[in-house]
């Protein structure tokens, strides 16, 4: 059961890092290698705004991690604008490649300004786990389901609900047509790279407290919420959901049961299945369950 | 080119800058950039697993020297063997995906790749396996930076022409024509698959040798050498030269390293806090800046310097194997 809660916890932060995979590739085409970096970087700007775990009292957290989000997500569009914008009739592979460098960027800038130590952020609320079905629960894995499933509700009225919402559904649906309507595609590019930077930073956020931060986590997220994101059948939101969620408990029951002499290998495993979802049924797992996009 | 070669063991410590050992490894490198220019440059295939190849081919080398005390040259050619029979199964699923799809596989080869090298038994996990057996010829041991440095570069060199050749044959048109679009390309007979499979299992070998040479070179093989990042450092060498140009591949080798030398160098002490990792920023800028105004790398730049210098005008696809035209896939 405990190994079943940390894998919640982990599937929530690869849903939402396979959900800012899935906005940025349904607008732009473009797969952002950066995305975990994203993860990375509102984990790493929540611990400098709030303070590090046994440091100096920052900020208050709920203003550190809302300004980390917000910082986070201006990154990721002004990067949008400064790098990719003025490349992006180049095809998607050379656009990956970019990625690949504001990938290697932001990882440096966080590695030369940590000198690669790991930093924690304090637990949102303080006090001992609980025990639920048997199994033990930290008061911070409650958050990151909280935190997630509101993330999602305000995503999926963002999208059904506002005016801003559906012109980016138009986007994806028919670029030209909306250009005929009024909307701009190219300047949902940048909101697209925007949204995306800050539902990662907030995934950050709130994992800090339970992994701690890291400057080159970031790869290893892109993967998994890519993997999330591959499972989920590439155009659905409640396929990613369900496909990072799935991968998390997956991946906590093989840490917990996996024989001694293969955990070195725990690590290959997301990988393991992404390659076999990849190639044995590219259309995703979950694709029939939910047949909508965004 | 050969002269520069030849000469290298004065000209390179000369610099005062770059080593030998730089020369050495920009001969591996260059062997590996090759693999990419071929795979992605020509093919438009954007396979990622150069970490695994070079590492099979250096663990092959570096296992059956010491464990078994075969002749190093001999497991060169067992390394080939086994990459070979490595690509030709991992082509099969994965040559079937496209475009980013396949990047994202390989990236996940790469990945499990790097951990099977950090945990199997046989490769002496993060200890890494040290004493292997050095080349040698006849009674004649290969040891020296210079004796390493004239091999390394005869096989680079070899390889760079072996490559220039294949481009401008019937196989490289094949493969421009599958970079193009695959459905245009088999309608006048190309066969898409059987290409792009054979383009990957030349890029194996390749990096195979090179890994070999590395593992006879260094005597130590450890998983760091081999982890997606070392990956990502080719691809950065291999877009500075020019992705389209298989020349360019040593000049972009060079740079890179030279531009590792000096953030090393003087790094440190423009941003004191960062020590000796720069480099990694410096990677990443060097690629966006390419990438945004010299998507061609250096090869095109020097094509069209030497256009504007000799006023030759004439089209500007007058040689559509170097230049900028990365930029114009669309697919």
């Amino acid at each position: 059961m405990t190994f079943l809660f940390a894998g919640l916890t982990v599937g929530a932060i690869n849903a939402l890092t396979g959900l800012g995979l899935l906005i940025v590739y349904n607008v732009t085409g473009v797969i952002n290698f950066a995305q975990g970096d994203f993860v990375m970087l509102g984990a790493m700007a929540a611990i400098l705004f709030a303070g590090a775990n046994g440091h100096r009292a920052g900020l208050p957290l709920i203003v550190a991690v809302v300004l980390a989000v917000m910082c986070v997500s201006a990154l990721g569009g002004i990067l949008e604008r400064t790098v990719l914008h003025p490349r992006r009739k180049s095809g998607p592979v050379l656009l990956l490649i970019m990625t690949v460098g504001i990938s290697l960027v932001l990882e440096g800038v966080v590695l030369v300004i940590t000198s690669s130590q790991s930093y924690g952020l304090r637990n949102f609320t303080p006090g001992p786990a609980l025990s639920v079905f048997g199994g033990t629960v930290s008061l911070q894995s409650l958050w990151v389901f909280g935190v997630t499933g509101a993330a999602l509700v305000a995503l999926y009225l963002f999208f059904s609900r506002t005016r801003v919402g559906k012109a980016f559904r138009a986007c994806e649906i028919n670029p030209l047509a909306a250009s005929l309507v009024g909307i701009r595609p190219s300047r949902y590019w940048t909101y697209a790279f925007a949204l995306a930077a800050g539902l990662s930073a907030l995934a950050g956020a709130v994992i800090a407290p339970v992994t701690t931060a890291t400057y080159d986590m970031g790869l290893a997220l892109t993967l998994s919420g890519f993997v999330a994101w591959v499972l989920g059948g590439l155009v659905s939101p409640v396929g990613v959901v369900v496909g990072g969620v799935g991968l998390g408990v997956a991946q906590g029951m093989v840490n917990g049961y996996l024989p001694l002499g293969l955990v070195a290998y725990a690590n290959a495993f997301p990988f393991v299945i992404l390659i076999a979802v990849l190639v044995v049924r590219p259309n995703g797992i979950i694709r029939s369950l939910a047949e909508r996009r965004v | 080119m050969v002269i520069v070669v030849a000469t290298m063991p004065i000209w390179l410590p000369a610099t005062n800058f770059l080593t030998l050992t730089d020369g050495v490894l920009a001969g591996i490198y260059t062997l590996l950039g090759l693999s990419l220019v071929l795979l992605i440059g020509y093919t438009g295939q954007l396979a990622l697993t150069v970490n695994v190849t070079y590492g099979l081919g250096a663990y092959t080398t570096a296992i059956l020297t010491v464990d078994d005390k075969l002749n190093p040259w001999l497991t060169i050619l067992i390394g080939v063997a086994i990459n070979v029979a490595f690509a030709l199964v991992l082509a099969l699923p994965l040559l079937r995906l496209q475009g980013h799809f396949l990047a994202v596989a390989t990236l996940g080869v790469a990945l499990i790749g790097f951990t099977v090298f950090q945990a199997a038994p046989i490769t002496g996990g993060p200890n890494g396996i040290d004493g292997v057996t050095p080349l040698s010829i006849g009674s004649l041991q290969i040891s020296s930076d210079t004796a390493f440095a004239y091999l390394a570069w005869i096989v680079a060199l070899l390889a760079l022409i072996g490559c220039r050749n294949l481009i401008s044959g019937r196989l490289g048109r094949a493969m421009q024509a599958i970079k193009g679009s695959e459905a245009a390309a088999s309608s006048v007979g190309i066969r898409p698959f059987r290409v792009k499979m054979m383009v990957f299992v030349l890029a194996a070998v390749l990096s195979s040798v090179a890994g070999s040479l590395y593992a006879t070179y260094t005597g130590f093989v450890s998983p760091d050498a081999f982890s997606v990042s070392f990956t990502i450092t080719i691809l950065v060498m291999v877009v500075v030269g020019g992705l389209r140009s298989v020349w360019g591949v040593p000049f972009g080798v060079f740079a890179i390293l030279a531009l590792n030398a000096a953030l090393q160098t003087y790094g440190p002490s423009l941003i004191p806090a960062g020590g000796t990792d720069i480099p990694i920023v410096g990677y990443g800028v060097v690629l966006i800046v390419f990438l945004m105004f010299l998507p061609g790398g250096l090869a095109s730049a020097a094509q069209r310097l030497w256009r504007s210098a000799t006023g030759s005008g004439g089209p500007r696809r007058s040689m559509p194997e170097i230049g900028g035209a990365v930029s114009e896939e669309s697919s």
